[in-house]
């Protein structure tokens, strides 16, 4: 078996095990820089790849299995890396509402799991919250006392801006929050630095 | 309260923009077309294009220095869409709901929904008649199959397939620099009315400055501009390369609007020939410019059409979605965001029944305009509000030039309103 052969029988094997629900397993070719989320049927890739034919090669991969175990493949968050815009330069914080903690961390554990960043901060604050400055930017104080003072518990993430795109639509769009609002771009804080 | 750290944030620093602010390469330059130029392509749909038509052959060359006016005030306001949306990270029918509330953004959304499916209306049946022009295939028997097409692709191809396939056809708006040439216009005299302002008092001039400021300055170019920066997840360190495809997309929309006035101002205004429709316009250039003119009006209307009808159809369903707070995006697959997607497929449909309805379609065009001028200046001033606002911006609000240029478009479509109320007043509906 040539080299070439060995690689692909090594991808096809990773996609059994994905489609049969173990998306946990790095890709054979890419590692961790992609991830595989099924839902409903639908692969829902997402992540950084270098170059473009690598992207192709990985969907082409995927609705190969349309009909063998997937329904279908949606590929909005597989992304091209571009050097242009760098991490480290400008932090965001994105706030979601949720009717309980509960449900907010639910939504902390899932937003973090798929969105594949490492967060400069983060928390869950409930009604009663005491420290909100310590977590939110001025601006937006109000705006989650607000929140809080009707029962409902925040989702606070701070991430780089790089980050952000993928944050804010997870936290507005896949967790059902009640309301989501990303801050400015700041630079990042000197502890954080 | 659970936690990860508990550092205090520090406030916005003034100096946020300067460290994103990056000087692009000249290959970067290249790299960065994108949203911008389809925004800018779009911006000359088959309506547009009969609008600047009917401007040309209403008034000649004489509202050419409105196009250098209006260039830009269109990239001031595309520039603060697509700003607003890097800086939130979300589609502007989103930052509209979260900022002003849904009193506010619901119906600035639903003003720029309904005008932008009658436009899809008017262009379809504006593409069939160019169809029928080049195949001789009646044109009611093309409506639905391009319709059809049009809504294949938007639905069920990925984005970055679409948005490849409405960069080429960007191109394809080049064809009315040719027609321009093929019409032999006075070069002099074209260059005159371009620089030296000429204003006259009539009826005639004053709805065609109404319909070429209302073509240029569209409402849905805003939401698509906004929505194209999420879907590219550019970001705000990349903002100088965002200027540059909105300006070279702006750049681009006017110079192929002037070169349609020229054409049409060349050989119609002087012949006093009247024209109702896109088709019309290809149709009177035929005993002047030869065959070939007609042939490329109309590729170049169905280019156009090609472009502007899925671009129209999405900014309608990323309006919606943003609004209710649907999962929205061409790059995801219909079964992802089936809401946003039904959006599309409404549109297609809506504007298909008009097209093949006995809808006048100048009147739907003239309707869709008016609701087109009437919604802008309120959604130029909303953009600027939001743009100028510390709170959601940060250190990327407004400079002046953006606030100048920003406002001088709400003045100038304002007072295009008042005129066309003015007008309508007191002459009644045109046709």
């Amino acid at each position: 078996m040539s080299r070439k052969d060995a690689a692909r029988a090594r991808v096809a094997a990773w996609w059994d095990e994905v489609i049969a629900g173990d998306v946990e397993e790095p890709h054979p070719l890419h590692g961790h820089n992609v991830r595989v989320r099924i839902h409903d049927g639908v692969a829902v890739l997402s992540g950084q790849l270098l170059r473009a034919d690598d992207r192709e090669e990985l969907v082409r991969e995927a609705k190969q299995r349309i009909g063998r175990g997937l329904r279908d493949v949606d590929a909005a968050r597989l992304r091209l890396e571009d050097a242009s815009a760098k991490a480290g330069v400008l932090e965001q914080t994105v706030m979601a509402a949720y009717p309980d903690a509960a449900t907010a961390r639910r939504a902390s554990r899932f937003v973090l799991q798929h969105a594949r960043v490492t967060p400069r901060r983060h928390a869950v604050l409930e009604p009663g919250a005491k420290n909100i400055r310590a977590f939110v930017p001025d601006a937006y104080v109000d705006d989650v006392k607000g929140r809080l003072d009707h029962d409902e518990s925040v989702l606070v993430i701070r991430v780089d801006e790089t980050a952000t795109f993928d944050v804010r639509e997870l936290m507005e769009e896949e967790t059902r929050s009640t309301w989501t609002v990303a801050a400015p771009p700041e630079l990042p804080a000197p502890a954080a630095r | 309260m659970a936690e990860v750290e508990s550092r205090p944030v520090q406030a916005s620093s003034s100096s946020a923009r300067e460290a994103a602010h990056q000087r692009p390469s000249p290959r970067e330059v290249v790299r960065a077309l994108g949203p911008g130029l389809i925004t800018g392509g779009a911006d000359n749909d088959p309506s547009g294009i009969a609008s600047y038509s009917i401007v040309g052959a209403t008034a000649g060359f004489a509202q050419n220095w409105l196009l250098l006016l209006s260039t830009p005030m269109l990239v001031a306001v595309i520039e603060m869409s697509a700003r607003v949306a890097n800086v939130t990270k979300s589609d502007l029918a989103t930052v509209l709901r979260t900022t002003f509330g849904r009193a506010v953004a619901t119906p600035a959304v639903l003003l720029m929904v309904i005008p932008s499916v009658i436009t899809m209306g008017a262009d379809l049946l504006a593409m069939a008649a160019a169809f029928q022009i080049l195949t001789g295939v009646r044109y009611i028997y093309s409506v639905v199959p391009m319709a059809a097409l049009m809504a294949v692709v938007t639905i069920f191809l990925d984005y970055h397939m679409v948005s490849r396939y409405l960069l080429w056809l960007v191109g394809f708006l080049g064809m009315y620099i040719v027609a321009a040439f093929l019409a032999r216009p006075d070069w002099l005299e074209v260059l005159r009315s371009t620089v030296v302002p000429q204003v006259s008092l009539t009826p005639a001039f004053a709805f065609a400055a109404v319909a070429m400021l209302g073509t240029t300055i569209t409402p849905y170019l805003f939401f698509w501009q906004a929505s194209g920066e999420v879907e590219e997840r550019r970001g705000v360190q990349r903002l100088s390369r965002t200027k540059i495809d909105i300006a070279a997309g702006a750049v681009w929309s006017n110079v192929t609007a002037f070169f349609i006035i020229v054409a049409t101002g060349a050989v119609l205004y002087s012949h006093h020939v009247q024209i109702r429709t896109a088709s019309d316009a290809a149709r009177a250039l035929e005993p002047f410019a030869g065959h070939y003119a007609t042939v490329i009006f109309a590729v170049g209307i169905i280019g156009a059409g090609l472009l502007a009808i899925p671009v129209l159809a999405a900014a309608s369903a990323y309006g919606v979605a943003g609004l209710a707070g649907w999962r929205r995006g061409l790059g995801r697959v219909p079964r992802n965001a089936p809401q946003f997607y039904v959006v599309i497929g409404l549109a297609f449909l809506v504007a298909m029944e008009m097209a093949v309805s006995s809808i006048d379609p100048v009147k739907a065009l003239f309707y869709s305009q008016v609701l087109n001028g009437l919604i802008s200046p309120v959604l130029i001033v909303l953009i600027l509000l939001l743009t100028s606002s510390r709170k959601v911006m940060g250190d990327f609000v407004n400079r002046p030039l953006s606030i100048i240029f920003g406002g001088a478009a709400a003045v100038v479509m304002l007072l295009a309103d008042i005129a066309l109320v003015e007008q309508v007043a007191t002459k009644g509906l045109p046709g």
